[in-house]
């Protein structure tokens, strides 16, 4: 494993907006190399990874306890009004018997959030430590990250949409309170934080002892 | 030589078959795919997304009928909805990814493919190509679609519900965005740029 022969290795840089490999030249402090075919900034690795996807992700771990904390949405009618969280959103769609749609809930808004905060930090802390654990393993975990973030959104659309459907005067109103702007907050910080995590970088730290 | 774009790998490149993709042997990422017909099939598709996207907001999706009242619904009446409500963040957030992303990324890819299709270079190609590509992930119509369903699961119970004309505009537009991911080909584009050239 210690010998593969990398784009870097080899004196290469690969251009990460129109992918042509480039042959890495010194360059004078300060100045920054652009690539020739589209012009983009080069850089051998996305600049500044870890840093980045470290305060992303603080500062989505921050936003998801009260995401879950306070209410979603709340739903007025004759009977007076219930403010739903996330986790009680679901346990009522249980409750209702509405098994398949409480599961995609749950999975949509309970796993993924969860899954993706302790997956980026796993690879986060692995790449750190210069872990040799399983590297293909964590390449595949990474982009099913990348992959299933944006799928969290599903219960903020549905709130959405409930916001402007419901609005039936006196037989029921439903209101977006203020859990939905956290939780989005959420959604939209662990999509930043993977797409700043480099996977390259799961590859060099076994690299670069031999 | 192509370096994966997911461990830096070097690989000499294959020549793939229409429809192929090659695989990094190291990590599993996709190194390279070959498009049946990267710019005009683009192309084609991108304007039929257009159309459709145009369709999708303007038809209401959902109609709702309870004790007399009827409400018809749009995606924009569901951004005006939040906004009301206090919720002005996350209505800018849903606007951002149902509306603004995806017509921002469909109009970006035209401003590249159209041109391209005729054998001209468009100025500042390489901006709109990175414009449309970082928008990608942020168009989440196909979200949206699927919460649409579960917005019909959740209310068949409580009120008379009805898909409208503009429901069936986003089950189109879903399927033809996905053919524009199948057959948008990065590699291509930057082929055909460079021989224009």
């Amino acid at each position: 494993m210690s010998a593969a022969l990398t784009a870097t290795r080899a004196g290469l840089v690969r251009c990460g907006s129109c992918e042509k490999l480039l042959r890495a030249r010194p360059l004078p402090p300060g100045a920054r190399a652009r690539c020739p075919r589209c012009g983009a900034g080069l850089s051998r690795r996305k600049p500044q990874s870890l840093a980045r996807s470290w305060a992303l992700l603080i500062a989505a771990i921050i936003c998801y306890v009260p995401a879950n904390l306070y209410p979603v949405m709340e739903v007025a009618g004759p009977g007076g009004s219930e403010a739903d969280t996330i986790l009680s959103g679901v346990q009522a769609m249980f409750a209702a018997g509405w098994y398949p749609v409480g599961l995609l809930i749950f999975f949509a808004s309970i796993t993924v959030p969860i899954l993706k905060i302790l997956s980026l930090m796993g690879l986060l802390i692995s790449v750190q430590r210069r872990s040799y654990w399983r590297p293909r393993d964590r390449a595949v975990l990474y982009r099913v990250v990348e992959i299933i973030g944006r799928w969290s959104m599903l219960d903020m659309f549905v709130v959405s949409v409930m916001v402007a459907l419901v609005q039936l005067g006196a037989v029921a109103n439903v209101a977006p309170r203020i859990g939905a702007t956290f939780f989005a907050a959420v959604v939209v910080f662990t999509i930043f934080a993977a797409q700043s995590f480099d996977p390259r970088l799961i590859w060099d730290a076994m690299e670069e002892e031999t | 030589m192509i370096a994966c774009e997911f461990c830096d790998l070097l690989h000499r490149p294959l020549a793939l078959r229409p429809g192929e993709k090659a695989k990094c042997s190291r990590c599993g990422g996709v190194l390279a795919r070959e498009s049946r017909n990267p710019i005009q099939g683009t192309l084609a598709l991108a304007f039929a997304a257009l159309v459709l996207l145009v369709l999708a907001n303007v038809f209401p999706f959902l109609e709702i009928s309870l004790e007399g009242q009827v409400r018809e619904n749009t995606i924009a009446t569901g951004v005006i909805g939040l906004w009301g409500g206090g919720a002005q963040a996350l209505a800018v957030l849903i606007f951002f990814t149902t509306i603004l992303a995806p017509a921002l990324r469909i109009l970006g890819l035209l401003y590249v493919v159209f041109p391209l299709s005729f054998g001209w270079e468009p100025p500042g190609v390489a901006g709109a190509v990175r414009f449309q590509e970082a928008l990608v992930s942020w168009a989440m119509l196909d979200v949206y679609m699927l919460a649409l369903l579960v917005i019909l699961i959740k209310m068949a119970g409580m009120a008379r519900i009805q898909l409208e004309m503009g429901a069936w505009c986003f089950v189109a537009l879903f399927i033809v965005l996905t053919l524009v991911s199948a057959f948008y080909d990065r590699e291509a584009l930057w082929d055909r740029v460079e021989a224009l050239r």
